[in-house]
């Protein structure tokens, strides 16, 4: 959730792209999330377009969000989304492998073998 | 008529008892609403489109009446559901539209919150239940049009008539609602944001149901007199229309389920749904 408060100090674009960056890193945005067009939230917060539109260039500028042509504007991962992510693959490949009766040394030895490491 | 007042009720109550509806245990709080009490900004949007809504219904019903006035309306017992079924269209249509345009209304300054997401018809409600009726919408009309060949030719006009019109009313309810689950979202804090999202999700299932409850009216002429005892498949009219009625409360029943599932989960429900 985004919140903008115009009777802060902060500029109202200001506060957007700390909110969108700091809700990437907590994971709370996560990567490939799709951000509403800039009319769309310009309406929903109350603030002009240019105001949203400055904030998406300056979070595209930094490489917090991805903009594909008309397809909109996307959240890029970050180390720590990548790695949740990972860790989840990973949680779902040794369930896979203890349903399957694989022994430990062997799972590992296959995952070595995927990442070329063998 | 005392159906169609229940309808647009909330434009004739008072203040406190309209706030009853969106209290955290207000007695008149529908199920499907979020938990906690609404805040005044919204109460008072939500008694301006009361009031709109009823305008739209007041309009609906007069162009029916305008139509039967010409002759053009159904010269049976269907005018009653007709009136009905007007109310009902002329406030879900003046509902969306002021749901979909809600953002325009608001006052500048203070604080504003977004989602920061586009909505998606899966976010507000659950589709398969709509999906059904629309199949079984389909159905229905199916074996109405065919058996309708055997009907009087006044009776036989109004079948086509009203199949068409109710096979257009689900195209266009559809497309109303996806317009309508990607308008912005108006509101100043999260309970607000909540509220918003509950009844727009209401809102979308009343522009889907549109055209599914628009096919009843095809129903009819099976309990016409003059209709004669035509059957399609070995069974009476009737019973097509009672089979489809029974289908349609089915579905409304599941969309409510899924509908208050969706709210209890909230504006966090919607995020990670997306995950």
């Amino acid at each position: 959730m985004l919140v903008v408060d115009p009777a802060l100090p902060t500029p109202p674009f200001e506060q957007l792209k700390q909110q969108i960056a700091d809700q990437r890193l907590s994971g709370e945005l996560p990567a490939g999330h799709r951000l509403p067009p800039v009319r769309h939230l310009a309406a929903e917060l109350g603030l002009a377009p240019n105001t949203v539109a400055r904030a998406y260039r300056e979070l595209e500028a930094s490489g917090v969000i991805e903009t594909r042509g008309r397809n909109g504007s996307y959240v890029t991962g970050t180390r720590q989304t990548a790695d949740k992510a990972a860790a989840a693959a990973a949680a779902s490949y040794v369930a896979t492998v203890t349903a399957l009766g694989v022994a430990p040394d062997r799972a590992v030895s296959l995952v070595r073998g995927a990442l070329g490491l063998a | 008529m005392v159906a169609a007042l229940s309808l647009n009720a909330g434009a004739f109550l008072p203040a406190e008892t309209f706030a009853e509806r969106y209290r955290a245990r207000g007695v008149l709080r529908p199920a499907d609403m979020p938990d906690v009490d609404a805040p005044s900004a919204f109460l008072a949007r939500m008694r301006r489109r009361e009031r709109a809504a009823l305008g739209g219904s007041v309009v609906a019903v007069a162009f029916v009446a305008l139509l039967a006035g010409f002759g053009l309306g159904p010269g049976f017992q269907a005018l009653g559901f007709l009136v009905f079924l007007a109310v009902f269209i002329g406030r879900s249509l003046v509902l969306a539209v002021m749901s979909g345009r809600e953002t325009l209304g608001s006052v500048p300054g203070g604080p504003r919150v977004s989602r920061g997401q586009v909505g998606r018809l899966g976010d507000h409600l659950a589709s398969w239940p709509f999906a059904l009726l629309a199949v079984a919408q389909l159905g229905f009309l199916g074996v109405f049009v065919c058996a309708a060949q055997g009907l009087a030719p006044a009776l036989r006009a109004w079948v086509w008539g009203a199949a068409a019109d109710s096979l257009a009313a689900t195209a266009g309810g559809w497309g109303m609602a996806r317009w309508l689950v990607r308008q912005p979202v108006a509101a100043a804090d999260a309970t607000e944001l909540r509220w918003s999202v509950a009844v727009r999700a209401q809102d979308v299932s009343a522009l889907l149901l549109l055209g599914p409850a628009w096919a009843m009216l095809v129903g009819g002429v099976a309990f016409v007199d003059a209709s004669g005892p035509v059957r399609a498949g070995g069974y009476p009219l009737a019973l097509y229309v009672w089979a489809y009625l029974g289908v349609f409360l089915l579905a409304t029943v599941a969309v409510a389920a899924g509908t208050r599932r969706s709210t209890r989960d909230g504006v966090q429900g919607v995020a990670d749904a997306r995950r």
